[in-house]
């Protein structure tokens, strides 16, 4: 089989690979719903462990999806967690395209037409 | 589109998960329990504005409820700016119950009314249908379903107690109208704060220093 690129519609290598990670994904659709979060509050949603979740952030942060505060609260050292406007582009981005590639998949050739038309010419 | 809708049901979940303690309920269940005990107050000689005033009680620990137990187990979130506006809306609706409903309440408690106002189905009728709305209101803004049963029992207890003077008397109208909602609402909100305790234990240790 082999995939037409002039049909029309994004391909899927043309997604976003940092944001199509199921993890990340869930780290991503949680801080485009809301304003900020602590580290605490992202690691009970999205239910990644401690070590886990710290090293998608730091993938993230270094794309420059998400910025990392470290804040006081009281005594208590906390870690706000929120998106970028070029984050939130990203996964609008993304969404877009996800969107596209299932609403317009792109066209696939069997081997068979293939060689139809090869016959043809 | 079903993204949308993803994305609106994950704010969803994220903003309800803030409930799962049931702190509020228990906020409710104490409020009934007051209404329910203030009579029983007034039969031992402590007057009736005294006894709203321990209407702080529930108000203080739903506050340290939640920065104590719920922020510490669940985290610290920041909604978006909807939710923000329509809070702020629902506490611009609830100060305007409040100079609404503060003249009942003077008119159930004065002198010159001789408080006998209070046990007729007069003022309490409308005092729940002034109540009632409010509440559903709060509910709807709040996003916060339950409420609206809590809506019922307040707006149906007010009148129902001050009907019940006339076949049980003071205190057992307030006692049975408003003690056993409390109960039930108490136990609710209690069994709810423990799942939640075991749901999201404390973390014991420092959360991990997310690598710059």
């Amino acid at each position: 089989m082999s995939v037409d690129n002039d049909a029309g519609g994004y391909q899927l290598h043309e997604v976003d690979r940092l944001i199509h990670e199921p993890a990340r994904y869930n780290i991503m659709a949680l801080l485009y719903v809301i304003k900020r979060a602590d580290f605490l509050f992202v690691q009970n949603q999205t239910r990644l462990t401690a070590g886990n979740l710290s090293s998608h952030l730091s993938k993230l942060e270094t794309a420059g999806y998400l910025t990392i505060q470290k804040e006081f609260v009281g005594k208590i050292p906390k870690t706000f967690l929120s998106l970028t406007d070029q984050g939130r582009e990203a996964f609008d981005d993304y969404r877009n395209k996800m969107k596209e590639l299932f609403t317009k998949p792109p066209r696939v050739h069997k081997e068979t037409d293939r060689k139809e038309s090869f016959n043809q010419e | 589109m079903k993204t949308t809708d993803s994305l609106k049901e994950i704010e969803r979940r994220a903003y309800r998960s803030t409930f799962d303690d049931g702190i509020y309920d228990m906020l409710f269940g104490m409020v009934f329990l007051i209404l329910a005990l203030i009579p029983v107050l007034e039969s031992v000689g402590i007057p009736r504005f005294y006894g709203y005033l321990f209407g702080i009680i529930p108000v203080l620990f739903s506050w340290l409820g939640k920065r104590y137990i719920t922020i510490p187990r669940l985290g610290a979130v920041e909604f978006g700016p909807k939710r923000r506006s329509t809070r702020l809306l629902f506490l611009l609706i609830c100060a305007a119950f409040f100079f609404l409903t503060l003249p009942l309440l003077f008119m159930t408690t004065a002198e010159g009314f001789g408080g006998s106002l209070a046990e007729n189905s007069g003022i309490p009728l409308i005092v729940g249908m002034v109540v009632a709305p409010l509440i559903v209101v709060a509910a709807y803004f709040l996003d916060y379903p339950r409420m609206y049963i809590y809506a019922l029992v307040l707006s149906f207890g007010i009148p129902h107690s001050g009907f019940l003077y006339d076949f049980v008397g003071k205190p057992f109208n307030s006692l049975i109208t408003f003690g056993i909602p409390a109960a039930a609402i108490l136990v609710f909100g209690l069994t709810l704060l423990f799942r939640f305790m075991r749901k999201y234990p404390k973390p014991t240790s420092e959360v991990p220093d997310v690598s710059r």
